[in-house]
Protein backbone atom coordinates (compact mmCIF):
# COMPACT_ATOMS: atom_id res chain seq x y z
CA UNK A 1 0.00 0.00 0.00
CA UNK A 2 2.63 2.14 1.02
CA UNK A 3 4.25 1.93 -2.61
CA UNK A 4 0.90 2.14 -4.34
CA UNK A 5 0.60 5.86 -2.69
CA UNK A 6 3.97 7.16 -3.55
CA UNK A 7 3.66 5.67 -7.31
CA UNK A 8 0.52 7.40 -7.23
CA UNK A 9 2.00 10.50 -6.15
CA UNK A 10 4.35 10.48 -8.63
CA UNK A 11 2.98 9.71 -11.34
CA UNK A 12 0.11 11.98 -10.68
CA UNK A 13 1.46 14.45 -9.10
CA UNK A 14 5.00 14.81 -10.49
CA UNK A 15 6.46 15.14 -6.83
CA UNK A 16 9.76 13.92 -5.90
CA UNK A 17 10.98 12.32 -2.81
CA UNK A 18 8.37 10.84 -1.30
CA UNK A 19 8.36 8.23 1.10
CA UNK A 20 4.71 7.87 2.23
CA UNK A 21 5.49 5.89 5.68
CA UNK A 22 2.91 7.52 7.69
CA UNK A 23 0.30 10.24 7.63
CA UNK A 24 -0.56 12.84 10.60
CA UNK A 25 -4.59 12.76 11.31
CA UNK A 26 -4.45 16.33 9.21
CA UNK A 27 -7.84 18.14 10.09
CA UNK A 28 -7.57 21.35 7.97
CA UNK A 29 -6.03 21.28 4.51
CA UNK A 30 -5.79 23.96 1.54
CA UNK A 31 -4.41 24.78 -1.59
CA UNK A 32 -4.15 25.16 -5.26
CA UNK A 33 -5.45 23.28 -8.53
CA UNK A 34 -4.18 23.31 -12.00
CA UNK A 35 -7.22 22.14 -14.11
CA UNK A 36 -7.75 21.32 -17.23
CA UNK A 37 -11.07 22.50 -18.74
CA UNK A 38 -13.63 21.46 -21.15
CA UNK A 39 -16.34 23.32 -22.18
CA UNK A 40 -20.04 21.61 -22.05
CA UNK A 41 -23.95 21.91 -22.81
CA UNK A 42 -24.53 25.23 -23.16
CA UNK A 43 -21.35 27.08 -23.11
CA UNK A 44 -19.91 24.73 -26.29
CA UNK A 45 -22.35 26.77 -28.62
CA UNK A 46 -20.63 29.60 -28.22
CA UNK A 47 -16.68 28.00 -26.80
CA UNK A 48 -16.34 24.17 -28.22
CA UNK A 49 -12.42 24.02 -26.82
CA UNK A 50 -10.74 22.43 -23.84
CA UNK A 51 -9.02 24.87 -22.05
CA UNK A 52 -5.21 25.04 -20.53
CA UNK A 53 -5.75 28.32 -18.57
CA UNK A 54 -7.18 27.30 -15.40
CA UNK A 55 -6.57 27.66 -11.47
CA UNK A 56 -8.23 26.70 -7.90
CA UNK A 57 -7.83 27.44 -4.35
CA UNK A 58 -9.82 25.52 -2.19
CA UNK A 59 -9.45 24.89 1.84
CA UNK A 60 -11.05 21.44 3.38
CA UNK A 61 -11.76 20.87 7.36
CA UNK A 62 -12.68 17.96 8.64
CA UNK A 63 -15.91 17.59 10.66
CA UNK A 64 -15.74 13.55 10.88
CA UNK A 65 -13.73 11.03 10.28
CA UNK A 66 -15.12 10.76 6.50
CA UNK A 67 -16.29 13.76 5.93
CA UNK A 68 -15.10 18.04 5.18
CA UNK A 69 -16.69 21.14 4.43
CA UNK A 70 -14.64 23.74 2.94
CA UNK A 71 -14.49 26.91 0.27
CA UNK A 72 -13.55 26.73 -3.42
CA UNK A 73 -12.14 29.81 -5.52
CA UNK A 74 -11.73 29.12 -8.69
CA UNK A 75 -10.52 30.74 -11.97
CA UNK A 76 -11.31 29.14 -15.60
CA UNK A 77 -10.52 30.81 -18.98
CA UNK A 78 -12.20 29.67 -22.32
CA UNK A 79 -11.48 31.19 -25.72
CA UNK A 80 -12.33 30.23 -29.36
CA UNK A 81 -11.99 31.93 -32.79
CA UNK A 82 -14.22 31.27 -35.30
CA UNK A 83 -15.30 32.76 -38.95
CA UNK A 84 -18.53 32.08 -38.65
CA UNK A 85 -22.18 33.60 -39.38
CA UNK A 86 -24.25 34.48 -36.06
CA UNK A 87 -27.63 34.67 -35.92
CA UNK A 88 -29.19 37.58 -33.53
CA UNK A 89 -32.80 38.17 -33.90
CA UNK A 90 -33.46 39.44 -37.15
CA UNK A 91 -29.91 39.98 -38.02
CA UNK A 92 -27.24 37.80 -39.29
CA UNK A 93 -23.65 38.23 -38.84
CA UNK A 94 -20.47 37.24 -40.20
CA UNK A 95 -16.88 37.66 -39.45
CA UNK A 96 -13.70 36.58 -37.80
CA UNK A 97 -14.47 36.26 -33.99
CA UNK A 98 -12.96 36.07 -30.88
CA UNK A 99 -15.15 34.40 -28.12
CA UNK A 100 -13.64 34.39 -24.49
CA UNK A 101 -15.03 33.65 -21.17
CA UNK A 102 -13.82 33.57 -17.66
CA UNK A 103 -15.71 32.16 -14.47
CA UNK A 104 -14.81 33.05 -11.12
CA UNK A 105 -16.33 30.07 -9.11
CA UNK A 106 -16.76 31.01 -5.40
CA UNK A 107 -18.02 28.08 -3.92
CA UNK A 108 -18.83 26.21 -0.53
CA UNK A 109 -18.13 22.40 -0.63
CA UNK A 110 -18.64 19.16 1.17
CA UNK A 111 -17.18 15.76 0.82
CA UNK A 112 -17.29 12.34 1.70
CA UNK A 113 -14.52 9.85 2.27
CA UNK A 114 -15.65 6.22 2.07
CA UNK A 115 -13.91 3.79 3.53
CA UNK A 116 -11.05 3.44 6.63
CA UNK A 117 -8.93 6.58 7.28
CA UNK A 118 -5.24 4.37 7.05
CA UNK A 119 -2.14 6.08 7.39
CA UNK A 120 -0.35 7.07 3.78
CA UNK A 121 -3.11 5.22 2.29
CA UNK A 122 -5.20 7.26 -0.86
CA UNK A 123 -8.21 8.58 0.21
CA UNK A 124 -11.28 8.74 -2.87
CA UNK A 125 -13.85 11.30 -2.20
CA UNK A 126 -17.06 12.36 -3.47
CA UNK A 127 -18.66 15.88 -3.11
CA UNK A 128 -19.97 18.99 -4.53
CA UNK A 129 -19.53 22.39 -4.34
CA UNK A 130 -22.94 25.11 -4.10
CA UNK A 131 -21.85 28.80 -4.50
CA UNK A 132 -21.63 31.66 -7.46
CA UNK A 133 -20.24 32.21 -10.71
CA UNK A 134 -19.01 35.31 -11.70
CA UNK A 135 -19.30 34.79 -15.42
CA UNK A 136 -17.46 37.28 -18.15
CA UNK A 137 -18.66 36.46 -21.82
CA UNK A 138 -17.25 38.22 -24.24
CA UNK A 139 -17.25 38.39 -28.36
CA UNK A 140 -14.54 40.44 -30.31
CA UNK A 141 -16.05 40.66 -34.05
CA UNK A 142 -14.15 43.41 -36.24
CA UNK A 143 -13.19 46.47 -34.12
CA UNK A 144 -16.42 45.71 -32.15
CA UNK A 145 -16.83 43.52 -28.50
CA UNK A 146 -19.85 42.72 -26.83
CA UNK A 147 -19.47 41.75 -23.18
CA UNK A 148 -21.71 40.27 -20.69
CA UNK A 149 -20.94 39.82 -17.05
CA UNK A 150 -23.84 37.66 -14.82
CA UNK A 151 -23.76 36.48 -11.22
CA UNK A 152 -25.02 33.08 -11.23
CA UNK A 153 -26.23 30.21 -8.59
CA UNK A 154 -23.90 27.23 -9.63
CA UNK A 155 -23.18 23.96 -8.27
CA UNK A 156 -20.21 21.65 -8.65
CA UNK A 157 -20.32 17.90 -8.12
CA UNK A 158 -16.63 16.60 -8.01
CA UNK A 159 -15.17 13.00 -7.64
CA UNK A 160 -11.79 12.81 -6.78
CA UNK A 161 -8.64 11.24 -4.73
CA UNK A 162 -6.00 12.28 -2.45
CA UNK A 163 -2.43 10.81 -2.08
CA UNK A 164 -1.02 11.79 1.62
CA UNK A 165 2.77 12.56 2.16
CA UNK A 166 4.65 11.78 4.72
CA UNK A 167 5.16 15.12 6.74
CA UNK A 168 1.70 16.55 5.96
CA UNK A 169 -0.07 17.57 2.76
CA UNK A 170 -1.46 15.82 0.18
CA UNK A 171 -1.48 15.30 -3.47
CA UNK A 172 -4.91 16.14 -5.29
CA UNK A 173 -6.69 14.57 -8.52
CA UNK A 174 -10.73 15.28 -9.77
CA UNK A 175 -12.81 15.57 -11.77
CA UNK A 176 -15.50 18.26 -11.09
CA UNK A 177 -18.73 19.08 -13.27
CA UNK A 178 -19.47 23.26 -13.06
CA UNK A 179 -22.99 24.34 -13.58
CA UNK A 180 -23.44 27.65 -13.78
CA UNK A 181 -27.54 28.00 -14.13
CA UNK A 182 -28.95 30.65 -16.14
CA UNK A 183 -28.94 34.45 -14.99
CA UNK A 184 -30.17 36.66 -17.92
CA UNK A 185 -30.19 34.43 -20.48
CA UNK A 186 -27.01 33.09 -20.26
CA UNK A 187 -25.80 30.05 -18.47
CA UNK A 188 -22.30 27.66 -18.50
CA UNK A 189 -20.56 24.53 -17.68
CA UNK A 190 -17.59 22.80 -18.27
CA UNK A 191 -15.38 20.18 -16.78
CA UNK A 192 -12.81 20.60 -14.94
CA UNK A 193 -10.10 18.18 -14.50
CA UNK A 194 -7.63 19.22 -11.58
CA UNK A 195 -4.38 18.01 -10.33
CA UNK A 196 -3.52 19.66 -6.97
CA UNK A 197 -1.28 20.16 -3.57
CA UNK A 198 -3.32 20.43 -0.35
CA UNK A 199 -1.04 21.27 2.72
CA UNK B 1 12.23 8.26 8.15
CA UNK B 2 12.60 10.83 5.62
CA UNK B 3 10.28 14.45 6.34
CA UNK B 4 9.37 17.19 4.33
CA UNK B 5 10.94 20.04 5.92
CA UNK B 6 9.44 23.73 5.43
CA UNK B 7 11.64 24.74 2.51
CA UNK B 8 10.52 21.99 0.09
CA UNK B 9 7.03 23.05 0.98
CA UNK B 10 8.25 26.91 0.13
CA UNK B 11 9.89 25.48 -3.29
CA UNK B 12 6.35 23.96 -3.62
CA UNK B 13 4.61 27.09 -2.98
CA UNK B 14 6.82 29.11 -5.21
CA UNK B 15 6.47 26.93 -8.12
CA UNK B 16 2.72 27.55 -7.66
CA UNK B 17 3.12 30.96 -7.23
CA UNK B 18 5.30 30.95 -10.83
CA UNK B 19 2.89 28.86 -12.52
CA UNK B 20 0.03 31.28 -11.52
CA UNK B 21 1.84 34.20 -12.52
CA UNK B 22 2.36 32.67 -15.80
CA UNK B 23 -1.24 32.15 -16.21
CA UNK B 24 -1.74 35.87 -15.06
CA UNK B 25 0.26 37.36 -17.91
CA UNK B 26 -1.38 35.74 -20.01
CA UNK B 27 -4.44 37.29 -19.34
CA UNK B 28 -8.14 36.68 -19.25
CA UNK B 29 -8.10 37.11 -22.99
CA UNK B 30 -5.42 34.87 -24.66
CA UNK B 31 -5.44 33.95 -28.21
CA UNK B 32 -4.05 35.05 -31.72
CA UNK B 33 -6.35 37.11 -32.96
CA UNK B 34 -6.82 39.26 -36.17
CA UNK B 35 -3.67 38.42 -38.25
CA UNK B 36 -4.88 40.04 -41.42
CA UNK B 37 -6.70 43.46 -42.20
CA UNK B 38 -9.79 41.07 -43.36
CA UNK B 39 -10.10 39.12 -40.14
CA UNK B 40 -11.49 42.44 -39.20
CA UNK B 41 -14.29 42.45 -42.00
CA UNK B 42 -18.14 42.09 -40.73
CA UNK B 43 -21.08 41.26 -42.91
CA UNK B 44 -24.07 42.06 -41.38
CA UNK B 45 -27.90 41.40 -43.20
CA UNK B 46 -31.90 41.71 -42.10
CA UNK B 47 -34.51 41.05 -43.47
CA UNK B 48 -38.05 42.34 -42.96
CA UNK B 49 -40.28 40.09 -41.39
CA UNK B 50 -43.32 38.18 -43.53
CA UNK B 51 -41.88 39.60 -46.78
CA UNK B 52 -41.89 36.54 -49.93
CA UNK B 53 -39.22 37.13 -51.67
CA UNK B 54 -40.05 34.58 -54.30
CA UNK B 55 -43.03 36.86 -54.76
CA UNK B 56 -40.72 39.29 -56.40
CA UNK B 57 -38.77 38.59 -60.20
CA UNK B 58 -37.72 41.71 -61.33
CA UNK B 59 -35.78 44.71 -59.71
CA UNK B 60 -34.01 47.66 -60.56
CA UNK B 61 -30.56 49.27 -59.43
CA UNK B 62 -28.69 52.64 -60.35
CA UNK B 63 -26.02 51.83 -62.12
CA UNK B 64 -24.33 54.48 -58.83
CA UNK B 65 -22.52 53.74 -55.93
CA UNK B 66 -23.95 56.66 -53.81
CA UNK B 67 -21.34 58.14 -51.38
CA UNK B 68 -22.78 59.09 -48.28
CA UNK B 69 -21.16 62.10 -45.90
CA UNK B 70 -23.64 61.73 -43.19
CA UNK B 71 -22.98 63.61 -39.85
CA UNK B 72 -22.34 60.86 -37.69
CA UNK B 73 -20.47 62.08 -34.78
CA UNK B 74 -17.59 64.26 -33.84
CA UNK B 75 -15.06 61.23 -32.69
CA UNK B 76 -15.04 60.03 -36.53
CA UNK B 77 -14.76 62.05 -39.55
CA UNK B 78 -16.06 61.22 -43.13
CA UNK B 79 -13.79 60.53 -45.44
CA UNK B 80 -13.85 60.32 -49.48
CA UNK B 81 -13.83 57.17 -50.40
CA UNK B 82 -12.33 56.51 -53.93
CA UNK B 83 -14.47 55.16 -56.54
CA UNK B 84 -11.96 52.70 -57.95
CA UNK B 85 -14.23 50.13 -56.78
CA UNK B 86 -17.61 51.22 -57.72
CA UNK B 87 -18.40 48.94 -60.76
CA UNK B 88 -16.89 46.46 -59.32
CA UNK B 89 -19.58 46.68 -56.62
CA UNK B 90 -22.02 46.86 -58.86
CA UNK B 91 -21.57 43.99 -61.10
CA UNK B 92 -20.31 41.70 -57.93
CA UNK B 93 -24.30 43.06 -56.78
CA UNK B 94 -25.78 42.32 -60.07
CA UNK B 95 -24.15 38.70 -60.41
CA UNK B 96 -25.60 38.07 -57.24
CA UNK B 97 -29.26 38.88 -57.69
CA UNK B 98 -29.15 37.06 -61.23
CA UNK B 99 -27.70 33.63 -59.36
CA UNK B 100 -30.88 33.99 -57.07
CA UNK B 101 -33.00 34.30 -59.96
CA UNK B 102 -33.84 37.93 -60.10
CA UNK B 103 -33.94 40.16 -63.53
CA UNK B 104 -32.91 43.52 -63.67
CA UNK B 105 -34.93 46.21 -65.34
CA UNK B 106 -32.53 48.71 -66.95
CA UNK B 107 -35.70 50.91 -68.07
CA UNK B 108 -37.88 51.04 -64.85
CA UNK B 109 -39.20 54.58 -65.52
CA UNK B 110 -40.43 53.09 -68.49
CA UNK B 111 -41.51 49.87 -67.40
CA UNK B 112 -41.71 49.76 -64.17
CA UNK B 113 -40.03 47.37 -61.44
CA UNK B 114 -41.12 45.46 -58.30
CA UNK B 115 -38.12 46.34 -56.31
CA UNK B 116 -35.33 48.70 -56.50
CA UNK B 117 -31.95 48.16 -55.32
CA UNK B 118 -29.65 50.90 -54.01
CA UNK B 119 -26.03 50.56 -53.31
CA UNK B 120 -24.06 53.18 -51.24
CA UNK B 121 -20.72 53.78 -49.41
CA UNK B 122 -19.39 55.64 -46.28
CA UNK B 123 -15.75 56.00 -45.22
CA UNK B 124 -14.90 56.99 -41.81
CA UNK B 125 -12.00 57.95 -39.59
CA UNK B 126 -11.00 58.43 -36.48
CA UNK B 127 -7.70 59.13 -34.61
CA UNK B 128 -6.78 58.10 -31.23
CA UNK B 129 -3.82 59.67 -29.21
CA UNK B 130 -1.06 57.90 -26.70
CA UNK B 131 2.08 59.01 -24.58
CA UNK B 132 4.16 57.74 -22.28
CA UNK B 133 7.58 57.87 -20.47
CA UNK B 134 8.88 58.71 -17.54
CA UNK B 135 11.17 57.14 -14.86
CA UNK B 136 10.98 53.40 -14.33
CA UNK B 137 12.25 52.87 -11.37
CA UNK B 138 13.92 49.61 -10.68
CA UNK B 139 14.67 49.60 -6.85
CA UNK B 140 14.27 46.05 -5.87
CA UNK B 141 16.16 44.40 -8.67
CA UNK B 142 19.01 45.93 -8.80
CA UNK B 143 19.62 46.54 -4.95
CA UNK B 144 22.69 47.59 -5.45
CA UNK B 145 21.65 51.45 -6.86
CA UNK B 146 19.01 52.25 -4.51
CA UNK B 147 16.62 54.93 -5.99
CA UNK B 148 18.24 54.59 -9.92
CA UNK B 149 16.24 54.17 -12.23
CA UNK B 150 16.39 54.01 -16.33
CA UNK B 151 14.70 57.03 -17.78
CA UNK B 152 12.75 56.85 -21.11
CA UNK B 153 12.02 59.94 -22.20
CA UNK B 154 8.38 60.92 -23.07
CA UNK B 155 6.70 59.53 -25.91
CA UNK B 156 3.57 60.40 -28.54
CA UNK B 157 1.36 59.31 -31.46
CA UNK B 158 -1.77 58.93 -32.87
CA UNK B 159 -3.27 56.02 -34.05
CA UNK B 160 -5.82 56.79 -37.33
CA UNK B 161 -8.06 53.79 -38.29
CA UNK B 162 -10.09 54.69 -41.45
CA UNK B 163 -12.80 52.05 -42.23
CA UNK B 164 -14.93 51.62 -45.43
CA UNK B 165 -18.53 50.68 -45.06
CA UNK B 166 -20.67 49.21 -47.99
CA UNK B 167 -24.60 49.25 -47.70
CA UNK B 168 -27.40 47.66 -49.89
CA UNK B 169 -30.93 48.56 -49.39
CA UNK B 170 -33.32 46.55 -51.46
CA UNK B 171 -36.88 48.31 -51.84
CA UNK B 172 -40.63 47.50 -52.00
CA UNK B 173 -41.91 50.71 -53.86
CA UNK B 174 -45.39 49.55 -53.85
CA UNK B 175 -44.82 48.68 -49.86
CA UNK B 176 -44.57 50.95 -47.33
CA UNK B 177 -46.27 53.80 -45.92
CA UNK B 178 -47.23 56.89 -47.53
CA UNK B 179 -44.41 57.71 -50.14
CA UNK B 180 -41.55 56.12 -48.36
CA UNK B 181 -40.52 52.64 -49.58
CA UNK B 182 -40.34 49.65 -47.91
CA UNK B 183 -36.90 48.41 -47.01
CA UNK B 184 -37.56 44.44 -47.65
CA UNK B 185 -33.73 43.73 -47.12
CA UNK B 186 -30.63 45.17 -46.35
CA UNK B 187 -26.86 43.59 -46.16
CA UNK B 188 -23.79 46.02 -44.56
CA UNK B 189 -19.91 45.09 -44.97
CA UNK B 190 -17.50 47.52 -43.11
CA UNK B 191 -14.16 46.89 -43.04
CA UNK B 192 -10.80 48.34 -42.67
CA UNK B 193 -9.62 50.27 -45.54
CA UNK B 194 -5.83 49.45 -47.15
CA UNK B 195 -4.35 50.82 -49.71
CA UNK B 196 -3.19 46.99 -50.91
CA UNK B 197 -4.76 44.93 -54.11
CA UNK B 198 -6.77 42.93 -51.83
CA UNK B 199 -9.62 45.74 -51.47
CA UNK B 200 -11.41 44.55 -54.43
CA UNK B 201 -11.16 40.46 -53.03
CA UNK B 202 -12.18 41.66 -50.12
CA UNK B 203 -15.10 43.91 -51.53
CA UNK B 204 -16.67 41.08 -53.38
CA UNK B 205 -16.33 38.57 -50.66
CA UNK B 206 -18.11 41.01 -48.37
CA UNK B 207 -21.03 40.99 -51.23
CA UNK B 208 -21.04 37.26 -51.96
CA UNK B 209 -21.64 36.84 -48.09
CA UNK B 210 -24.40 39.14 -48.00
CA UNK B 211 -25.97 36.77 -50.11
CA UNK B 212 -24.63 33.81 -48.89
CA UNK B 213 -26.17 34.24 -45.76
CA UNK B 214 -29.73 35.44 -47.03
CA UNK B 215 -30.92 32.13 -48.36
CA UNK B 216 -34.28 32.89 -48.51
CA UNK B 217 -33.53 35.90 -51.17
CA UNK B 218 -34.21 34.69 -54.38
CA UNK B 219 -36.70 33.88 -56.54
CA UNK B 220 -36.47 30.57 -56.94
CA UNK B 221 -36.98 30.13 -53.26
CA UNK B 222 -39.78 28.19 -52.02
CA UNK B 223 -42.16 29.04 -49.28
CA UNK B 224 -43.20 26.32 -47.23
Amino acid sequence: MRYAARAGALALLLTVGASATAQAQQERWWGFTYQGALTSGPTTDFIDQFSWRNLGLEGRKMVREDASVGLFFGWNVFNDEVNATTSLGAYDISGYQSRFVNAFPMLVTAHYYPGEREPGSPRFFVGTGVGTYYTETRAELGLTSVTITKWHFGIAPEIGVLVPRFGGGAGLLSVKYNYAFEAGSVEHAYWTFGVGWLM
Amino acid sequence: MRTNGPGRIGRSLQRWARLGVVLLAVGCYPGNGPTNVEDLDVVITTRAPDVKFNSYSIYAMPDTVVHFRPNIDEVNDIIELPRTYDQLILDAVAENMTNAGYTRELDPESNGTELVLLVGAVGTKSTSWYMGGGWWDWWGYYPGYPGWGWYYPPYYGEVTIEQGTLVLFLLDPQAGEGSDAQVVWAGAARGLIDSNLRSGSRITNAINQMFKQSPYLGSYVTIP
